[in-house]
């Protein structure tokens, strides 16, 4: 094969991955996720399709979701991660944890990661989501157990418990 | 909780007050998943790990006239690289269940020469790094001959049709009847006689983590550890030494973290035999995982069965006999369930809740050059489901009658029960008309059928559906399992122990993915126990530590799975009584067990469930006879199974113009009996449902004329599924001590049928009086235009 060559031919690359700064040598080839998983041993990040369609390998790159099956390793470079690991170090990711749990917004718990992090991603862009606005924010993660009524449900609540937290913190009445 | 149910969700029918079973508690397991640490097969690396990869056919019928493995061979990293020819003593994965009779064809764990379906894998190659092994499988070089392939079940009983196996005529597995006949007698009478076909589309189940197997064998001890993804890890076992020829007893199965089940992660696959060999070859690690393209066309299918039906009814639209003729896609191969899913799984259950008087079926599995069907999330109760509940609506709406008053003139009676069904199951319990009712109230039944009627004055299609499916749940029984082909055992195992300290663990045969087991478990042995469920540990899924189990199917889990384990923490919890009486000077009798306290009938004396514990364990204070420890092992073998049922309803809206199915609303009343976890037990609900109604509006393999899936599965999205409306009835079950029924399945089995009730409903003042799944736009459009063409023509004839 041709590509024999530049594939076996490493870069290194380094990310912070959960807080922690992470070295690597990857093949430019190799997927954010295989990265991850082979190289880092941060298996949070599922792979369920590898390619793009089921979001079971999301993570937040920089802030956002992103699909780690569709970002390549070496785009990450310099960039910060964050995993399922260590999303309950902020507020957001801990309420969300939390609420999947009690509205048992789980069941074999392979879309999960991928789940909360499309989940922090809009709640950290819209703090009032109504119940459309979360189906449409999780289209691009598949759960094939859930029915998704329960991570809806588990989404909004987080939602209204972080506005009571914070209209509390900032005496406002709502 | 609906008011008519016959007893509370936080009792048995023992009557017994219960603390835990009934509590929507959270799941106790969900920790991990929730921090990303849940540890499924692929997060699992082993010390010198090896990396497989196949390369699998793209037709769905062809010779392979040359295999050359040298490049591949020779290729970076490479370690091994076996064809067809390379693995001559490895048998063909051999299915579980074979109806008597059938003519069995197993998967071979490579192709041999011909090839019977796409996705077939014809080589194998092994590497030191997964990129290594995925790189040289590109370098094999594998020419074909091309043959046409055979893929509709239909068109392979054709006379004349080329055959999938050389020595097997008509491409036919297996033919069987059910029911006691005599139809024609009855039709001859009946006010009405209709003929109805139907067909439920092949599936592709889709579990969002594919399979995945590690297989690693140690020469120093001649053992053998095999993880795979799986539902049913002893089972497994059992296969796989057969198999294999490998001794059972040092054949270890791990099933970690499952991603998804869904019924095809309990069937034995090629690839688990080769990479079980490979390991044994190799000594050394051996780990395959899945990709999404191969799990589309190498995982087991569900679903393909074509079915016509005659029905005989009364003026009244009393059902006096039903005749189906049902035709079953089994695929090229058979799976582990082979010929019984699409046989007995479906002719059994096709009165559904029903006294219908006469009945026949005859059901034919055929080969054909696609991938193999096998159990699929109601495996076999759907289809029969889909065709009774069809055929109710279709009477009522050929009579002018409200279709669910047809419902309740045909349903079984209370006095009736247990019924034996014509075509052979028996419903053990039920309160079919008052789920009814209470499904009809909680959607307020009439204001929708007004609502209708407004609609239609205004030229919009509306429709309601209605489905009283059932379903027979936790397989049991033994005798009859082997009497019918099926090679398993009817049981399932549990193991508790009373640890010196207090704290318990529970072993069970059952294995989750994703139900909950470890919390339900949990509940059940505290209420036997008198302990909280955070004291109790559920262990499953490794054969080398529980007892040997039937595992999770069925949704059996609860009903025979759970109650193993009440009858072992029942038994130990007498043990814990007797010493506790000992000590306490007082009769067994008269002690009372409480948030881990045991105490005598005045509450005047007082012992811990730890020092209980410890007694047991040191032997010390307590008399000889009473023996060492606090452990016990049940083989619960229930003689009979359950029948969960339910009446679902569904309301859509369809656009004239597109022919876009709006659902509106989906309303589920089940009966599962006695519900351990309300909590848990929706969530079965609402994931049954997306299944149902992923079947019923958007899911198809839609093969192409080689066998090949022609798009990605269309797997319902957070936006495609409407919010589910749930509740429940309970009848207990009384073929099993916690009255459970199971609710795993119920979902899927009971939204299609409602779904297309509610379409055909919507249609039928056009005309339309069949369309098939799933519901897409592009259908119910043809579906409308063939009527109103239809009936132009007529007025113009006339
Ligand atoms: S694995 Fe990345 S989207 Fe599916
Ligand atoms: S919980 Fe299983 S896929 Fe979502």
């Amino acid at each position: 094969m041709q590509s024999e060559q530049s594939a076996s031919a490493e870069m290194q690359i380094s990310i912070s991955v959960d807080g922690a700064l992470r070295k690597l040598d990857v093949e430019p080839r190799m997927l954010l996720v295989q990265a991850l998983r082979e190289k880092l041993k941060v298996t949070g990040p599922h792979i369920g399709c590898e390619s793009g369609r089921c979001g079971a390998c999301a993570v937040i790159v920089d802030g956002h979701a992103v699909k780690a099956c569709m970002m390549l390793a070496v785009q990450a470079d310099g960039k910060s991660v964050i995993t399922a690991a260590s999303l309950s170090d902020n507020k957001l990711g801990k309420v969300l944890q939390n609420k999947f749990h009690e509205h048992h917004a789980l069941q074999c718990g392979y879309c999960t990661p991928g789940m909360l992090s499309a989940a922090v991603d809009l709640l950290a862009n819209n703090a009032r989501p109504n119940e459309e606005d979360v189906r449409q924010a999780l289209r691009g993660n598949l759960c094939r157990c859930t029915g998704y009524q329960h991570i809806v449900d588990a989404v909004l609540d987080a939602a209204t418990s972080l506005n009571t937290a914070d209209s509390r913190e900032h005496g406002v009445e709502s | 909780m609906s008011a008519i149910s016959e007893s509370s969700a936080a009792s048995t029918d023992t009557g017994k007050e219960t603390t835990w079973i009934g509590r929507p508690l959270p799941r106790m397991e969900d920790q991990r998943f929730l921090v990303g640490k849940g540890r499924y097969v692929d997060d699992i690396v082993l010390p010198n790990q090896l990396f497989a990869a196949f390369v699998r056919s793209p037709h769905g019928h062809a010779r392979v006239s040359k295999l050359d493995l040298s490049k591949a061979r020779s290729a970076s990293g490479v370690v091994a690289a076996y064809g067809g020819s390379d693995i001559q003593g490895l048998k063909d994965v051999p299915p579980n269940w074979v109806l008597p009779g059938s003519h069995v064809k197993g998967r071979p764990p490579l192709v041999r020469e011909t090839v019977r379906h796409v996705g077939e894998a014809v080589a194998v190659i092994i590497a030191e790094t997964q990129a290594e092994a995925v790189d040289a499988a590109a370098l094999v070089d594998v020419t074909y001959e091309v043959y046409p392939a055979l893929i509709d079940q239909n068109l392979a009983l054709e006379e004349g049709a080329p055959r999938v196996h050389a020595d097997i005529k008509n491409n036919t597995a297996t033919i069987m009847p059910a029911g006691a006949g005599g139809f024609d007698a009855a039709a001859a009478e009946a006010y009405l006689n209709i003929k109805l076909t139907v067909k439920n589309q092949r599936l592709i189940p889709f579990p969002i983590e594919p399979r995945a197997v590690n297989a690693d064998f140690d020469a120093a001890t001649s053992r053998l550890t095999f993880y795979s993804s799986n539902q049913i890890p002893h089972m497994l076992r059992r296969m796989l030494a057969a198999a294999l020829e490998f001794p059972e007893h040092k054949l270890r199965v791990i099933s970690p973290d499952v991603g998804g089940g869904f019924g095809p992660k309990m069937h034995f696959y090629p690839e688990e035999l080769l990479l079980a060999w490979l390991t044994t070859q190799l000594a050394r690690p051996v780990k395959w995982t899945e990709t999404r393209s191969e799990n589309n066309v190498a995982t087991t299918h569900g679903r393909d069965h074509n079915m016509v039906a005659d029905i005989a009814a009364d003026a009244d639209g009393k059902i006096l006999a039903l005749r189906v003729r049902g035709v079953a896609n089994i695929g090229a191969y058979l799976s582990s369930m082979g010929t019984g899913v699409p046989t007995i799984n479906v002719a059994l259950f096709l009165l559904g809740v029903y006294a219908i008087p006469v009945s026949e079926a005859l059901i034919t599995c055929v080969y054909t050059n696609t991938t193999p069907v096998d159990a699929y999330r109601g495996a076999g109760r759907p289809e029969a489901a889909y065709l009774i509940e069809r055929a109710i609506d279709r009477v009522a709406l050929e009579l002018g009658l409200d279709p669910a008053e047809v419902r309740f003139r045909n349903f079984i009676q209370p006095e009736q029960l247990p019924y034996r069904q014509g075509v052979g199951t028996k419903i053990d319990s039920g309160q079919f008309a008052n789920t009814l009712n209470l499904a009809l109230e909680k959607i307020n039944y009439k204001a929708l059928r007004r609502e209708q009627e407004a609609a239609r004055a205004e030229g919009r299609l509306f429709g309601v559906g209605v489905s009283n499916y059932t379903e027979t749940c936790a397989m049991g029984f033994g005798p009859l399992l082997g009497a019918i082909g099926f090679d398993r055992g009817g049981y399932e195992s549990a193991l508790v122990r009373v640890h010196p300290d207090g704290h318990v663990s529970v072993f069970s045969g059952s294995h989750s993915h994703g139900q909950g087991h470890v919390t339900t478990f949990a509940q059940i042995a505290a209420d036997s126990l008198g302990i909280t469920p955070d004291e109790i540990e559920v262990i499953q899924g490794d054969t080398d530590q529980v007892p040997f189990g039937t595992g999770t199917f069925n949704s059996r889990s609860v009903a025979v799975g759970g109650s193993a384990i009440k009858i072992a923490a029942d038994r130990i919890a007498q043990k814990m009584k007797k010493i506790a009486g000992h000590l306490l000077q007082s009769s067994p009798e008269k002690i009372f067990v409480s948030q881990g306290v045991f105490g005598t009938e005045d509450g005047q004396a007082t012992i811990r469930a730890r020092d209980v514990a410890k007694a047991a364990w040191t032997g010390h204070n307590i008399p000889y006879d009473f023996g060492i420890g606090l452990e016990e092992t049940e083989f619960y073998h229930p003689v009979d199974m359950s029948s969960p049922y339910g009446a679902h309803i569904a309301v859509v809206e369809i656009d004239r113009e597109t022919g876009e199915v709006d659902l509106k609303r989906y309303l589920a009343v089940d009966d599962c009996g006695v519900i351990i976890n309300p909590l848990l037990a929706r969530g079965q609900v609402h994931g049954g449902l997306a299944q149902g109604i992923g079947q019923a509006l958007y899911e198809t393999a839609a093969l192409d004329s080689d066998g090949r899936p022609t798009a990605e599965p269309s797997i319902p999205r957070s936006d495609m599924l409407p919010r589910f409306e749930t509740d429940h009835t309970i009848s207990p079950s009384n073929t099993n001590p916690l009255g459970a029924k199971g609710i795993g399945e119920a979902g899927a089995v009971g939204a299609p049928p409602a779904i297309a009730n509610a379409i055909i409903d919507a249609l039928w003042p056009l005309g339309v009086k069949e369309v098939d799944m799933p519901f897409t736009p592009e259908r119910v459009l043809n579906a409308i235009e063939e009527a109103v063409g239809r009936d132009a023509k007529k007025v113009a004839a006339q």
